[in-house]
């Protein structure tokens, strides 16, 4: 179409006509970022919505590790409980049935004076005991002697103990095996 | 068009951080629990600690070596013997190393019921061991005099 407009006409016109264009543009840019920021914020509340789900989650299964922490925390003191418990009784001497035992072999002539149980001996070693008392005569001390070394190991009777034939005091230190304990 | 880029960039790293923060927690987690999966199928919790209650029962309170004395008192009477009590307290254990009342009892009385008493200390209520003791005999009668170290053994709160 021939546009017969005055030129002056014809420059506003096309001014009209470019500004409307830019226009245009500028509210579809403007929609296109204020949907794309919409969408992006939607998005953001639903992951964030998502993410606070799971995170109520590994809250809760936590709790549930700090229980079983607590857990472990009582089995670890029961265990230390019961190895001290149980290390007692492995170590310990039923010496209440040994002294019955020992006191029970003596013949009748031999009598016990002393008898004594030293962890540490000097010269024995550990976990010695040590008898003194008094035979009528020699026969009576070497058959003690035979039934000590019958039930007791390490039996060492002191060299003076055989040095009289009658009312001897005798000195002896012996073991018991670890069996037996 | 700035503003809408920031809130699209800004909305994508807190995702992003968020998400990867929540990930390792997770893995964390999997991996406590995967390890500690055993204890999780044992026993409830309040039976655990009565257990262990009962356990730390058969072990005496350090701290009150009184109750002790006077239980070690009444334990000699009623095996018709006498004895001098001399306690320490906090010893370390001749046997184990733990924490003990070391008592040294010097007693009187026939040989039976000092054997008996022994019996008594060592199988007792009470987590308890004789360590070194010195029997000396009477030879006109049953009567015996004896010293005897006992060892018992005190609650792991006391050490």
């Amino acid at each position: 179409m021939i546009n017969l407009l005055p030129s002056k006409q014809k420059e506003k016109v096309a001014k009209k006509r470019s500004e409307r264009a830019i226009s245009v543009l500028v509210f579809f840019l403007a929609s296109f970022f204020l949907i794309l920021s919409l969408s992006t914020f939607m998005v953001r509340a639903y992951g964030l919505f998502v993410l606070e789900k799971e995170a109520a989650s590994v809250i809760e299964k936590k709790g549930a590790l700090s229980d079983i922490e607590r857990k472990e925390e009582i089995i670890n003191e029961f265990n230390a409980i019961a190895l001290s418990i149980s290390s007692v009784e492995e170590k310990k001497i039923d010496f209440s049935s040994i002294v019955s035992d020992i006191y029970e072999i003596f013949p009748d002539g031999v009598k016990v004076r002393e008898l004594e149980f030293e962890r540490d001996h000097p010269t024995a070693g550990d976990d010695t005991f040590i008898l003194s008392g008094r035979a009528d005569n020699w026969d009576l001390l070497l058959s003690f002697e035979n039934l000590l070394e019958e039930n007791y190991s390490e039996v060492n009777f002191s060299p003076g103990s055989w040095s009289s034939t009658r009312d001897i005091e005798f000195f002896v230190n012996f073991k018991i095996d670890e069996s037996d304990e | 068009m700035f503003s809408a880029s920031f809130v699209i960039l800004t909305s994508f790293f807190d995702l992003r951080s968020y998400s990867n923060a929540l990930i390792e927690s997770k893995k964390e987690l999997a991996e406590e629990l995967g390890k500690k999966r055993d204890i999780e199928q044992m026993d409830n919790l309040s039976e655990l600690e009565t257990r262990t209650r009962n356990l730390n029962s058969l072990l005496v309170d350090g701290e009150r070596p009184v109750d002790e004395i006077l239980f070690m008192e009444e334990l000699v009477d009623s095996y018709g013997l006498t004895a001098d009590i001399d306690v320490q307290r906090n010893q370390s254990s001749v046997l184990t190393g733990d924490s003990c009342l070391l008592f040294s009892l010097g007693i009187s009385g026939s040989l039976s019921n000092l054997l008996e008493f022994m019996e008594d200390v060592e199988n007792g209520n009470r987590v308890a061991a004789i360590t070194d003791w010195k029997i000396s005999f009477d030879e006109n009668s049953d009567g015996v005099r004896a010293n005897l170290n006992v060892e018992v053994f005190t609650s792991q709160s006391d050490e």
